[in-house]
């Protein structure tokens, strides 16, 4: 390794900011989809507003089973943080198992919204049969390729502890990929009672 | 100097610094707020009191991730500033859109449009 690329490794923390590279990349990140999504809240609170009828989410939507989600990802927040905690205290063994068990909510959480998507689809309900329908299904699609990019991340992560475990860079970017975690869950958040419960 | 590696910062190497205690206790917070949520819906109270019930308990518990999980209660000024930008885009994109909708509400654009609104269960 050159001397140049050794220090290319080395997260800087800036004077100026005093935060690594990598932490304000995600903040800014994160700042831009806090705006995708408020979008998306505020169409479906205009169309709402406006709507002269609107179904209560209990009517339409499986509330156990968003319930259920909401604690599986909740569940994921704290695993993934403990993935951190781990990544930083330098347990690469317990790093692994959190980082594992949150993958696997998440995959759970993808399946069981799976099943909800999939009775909708049976009992004949698309995006296209009411305004209500297709703010669910934009909303909780979008929702949803975001876990799916959370798990590519966090897979990632996985496998790279393997190789890169004592790489400078490395707790930064768990610390990255948590923070995008954790937003997701946020999301899930207001989403879950604005959608099922309102 | 410029910049400083994080092993140089305080605390661990420029990193949040864990606190697995306090991440139980928020777990047991965010868990008790779900399921009150729940429970405050099947009351099925009037619109007004279960929107304010249900996006309250929602703010406290975003609340409760964003301090403790994603470590703002002791992040850098930068990051507040960043996130006070997006605060006054947010409160602009919800009070802007939601003041016209209340402003003309005797002719509520959407009126039009939700024969496919009402189609819904």
């Amino acid at each position: 390794m050159t001397s140049e690329a050794a220090v290319m490794d080395v997260p800087h923390v800036g004077a100026g900011t005093g935060v690594t590279n990598a932490k304000l990349g995600i903040w800014l990140f994160l700042a831009s989809e806090i705006m995708l999504f408020s979008t998306l809240f505020t169409t479906y609170i205009i169309l709402r507003l406006g709507s002269s009828s609107w179904p209560r989410g209990w009517n339409v939507l499986n509330v156990p089973m968003g319930t259920l989600n909401t604690l599986v990802l909740i569940t994921s927040s704290v695993t993934v943080v403990m993935a951190y905690a781990k990544a930083v205290e330098r347990k690469r063994g317990q790093f692994r198992l959190f980082m594992g068990l949150t993958i696997a909510l998440g995959v759970a959480f993808l399946i069981i919204k799976g099943f909800e998507w999939g009775a909708h689809f049976k009992a004949g309900e698309f995006p296209s049969s009411s305004i209500f329908l297709a703010a669910y299904f934009t909303m909780t699609g979008l929702h949803a390729l975001h876990v799916i990019g959370g798990l590519i991340t966090n897979s990632i992560l996985l496998v790279l502890s393997e190789k890169q475990w004592d790489h400078p860079l490395f707790v930064g970017r768990v610390e990255a990929a948590g923070l995008y975690w954790h937003f997701v869950d946020i999301v899930w958040i207001f989403l879950f009672p604005a959608l099922y419960l309102l | 100097m410029t910049a400083e590696t994080p092993h140089a910062a305080a605390g661990h190497g420029g990193h949040a610094a864990p606190n697995v205690k306090l991440y139980m206790l928020i777990f047991g917070a965010l868990a008790f707020l779900t399921l009150l949520t729940v429970l405050i819906s099947y009351i099925h109270l009037p619109p007004g009191p279960a929107i304010a019930a249900a996006i309250s308990i929602a703010v406290i518990k975003s609340s409760l991730v964003v301090l403790f999980f994603m470590h703002l209660i002791n992040e850098r000024p930068i990051i507040y500033g960043i996130l006070a930008v997006v605060a006054f885009f947010v409160l602009f994109l919800y009070l802007g859109p939601m003041a016209d909708t209340i402003a003309t509400s005797g002719r509520r654009p959407a009126q039009s449009v939700p024969t496919a609104v009402e189609a819904a269960r």
